[in-house]
């Protein structure tokens, strides 16, 4: 199936995981990342359990401070 | 109120703007605008908003510059090392314009100083760089019901978003809660690049002069990143989370709270 993440076409098997995802994008950190899904935030808890569907858009949301919190890939 | 000439000269690129114009450097000339830190977003928002002409601008520090801020504190000289930065920050914004009022808060905020400290402003921009200090700006902010831009930076890359009362989500809709304390790594290790705080500070300072002029649309129900070193500008959706602890109808946060700062407490 077809998905976009942070705006990038992106090619995974039906009925992904957004755990899935976030493990071959290799999102760092990513206890700390909220994941917007269409416009829903999904936080990293609930990652395993959100089966991603043809078309979703996907954003991984970074906190981001200053020089000191580094989280991405 | 009528411009003087030196006014006209002074804001003449503004006032040539269709959506600015005489009635919004008016406007600008009659906003009050508070910057919190006068690091590395501050610094530049503070310039180019004192170049623009906001009248009142208010800036809250209680560091003093430090050589490792002129990397991209741009608003700081070698001449300013070991002043308070907001003294430093006055300095050259009044070098800049002579023709607005710059109020300093040489202290950092807490949950007992901040309701009194933006109260008398119409805009904040909040340009520090720890999570205590965010969540603290943005609950005082909903609370008191003042519009404001978030900001962050790190290495290569910025967000920037707008909360307005009524109008979209807040900080806390997208992030809910401060990363724990132990979670953070010192504020050296991951480092930022100086023109990173230089555009995203002005990205601030143009949502601040956006939201006085009413001049085309604000980052509300939008989180806008920014990635150098991939030059991709890319804007996210975001909405109200009907559950947010502080800007929901049913808040479960009703006063202030200060949670643990790190222990190095550095500026942008
Ligand atoms: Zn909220």
């Amino acid at each position: 199936m077809t998905i976009w993440i942070a705006g990038a076409k992106k090619e995974y098997r039906p009925g992904a995981t957004l755990k899935e995802v976030a493990e071959t994008e290799r999102v760092e950190n990513p206890v700390y990342v909220t994941a917007v899904v269409n416009e829903d935030y999904i936080k990293f808890g609930d990652f395993a359990s959100v089966a991603l569907k043809e078309g979703d858009r996907i954003e991984f949301v970074y906190f981001m401070g200053g020089g000191g919190y580094g989280v991405h890939q | 109120m009528a411009f003087t000439n030196e006014q006209l000269e002074r804001y003449s690129r503004h006032i040539l703007l269709k959506e600015v114009g005489v009635r919004g450097q008016k406007k600008l000339l009659g906003a009050k605008v508070l910057i919190i830190g006068a690091g590395g977003l501050g610094a530049p928002a503070a310039m180019y908003l004192a170049a623009a002409g906001v009248g009142t601008v208010g800036i809250a520090d209680a560091d003093d510059v430090d050589l490792s801020n002129l990397q991209r504190q741009v608003i700081h000289t070698v001449n300013d090392i070991g002043k308070p930065k907001v003294e430093s920050a006055r300095e050259t914004m009044l070098a800049i314009n002579p023709d607005i009022t710059v109020r300093t808060y040489r202290e950092f905020i807490y949950s007992d100083n901040i309701a009194d400290i933006l109260t008398d402003y119409d805009f904040v921009l909040d340009g520090t760089d720890n999570f205590p200090a965010k969540f603290l700006i943005n609950d005082a902010c909903v609370m008191a019901g003042k519009p404001f831009t978030h900001a962050g930076i790190i290495r290569f890359q910025g967000q920037l978003m707008t909360y307005v009362p009524g109008q979209g989500p807040c900080y806390r809709c997208v992030f809910r809660d401060p990363p724990p304390k132990d979670a953070v790594p010192t504020c050296r290790q991951a480092g930022v690049i100086g023109a990173m705080a230089g555009v995203i500070g002005c990205l601030q300072a143009l949502e601040a002069v956006k939201y006085i002029t009413g001049a085309g649309e604000l980052l509300t129900g939008k989180l806008l990143m920014y990635d150098a070193l991939r030059n991709a500008f890319h804007t996210v959706n975001i909405k109200q989370d009907k559950e947010c602890a502080v800007c929901s109808d049913h808040p479960t946060i009703t006063r202030l709270v200060d949670y643990d700062r790190p222990d190095c407490d550095l500026e942008l």
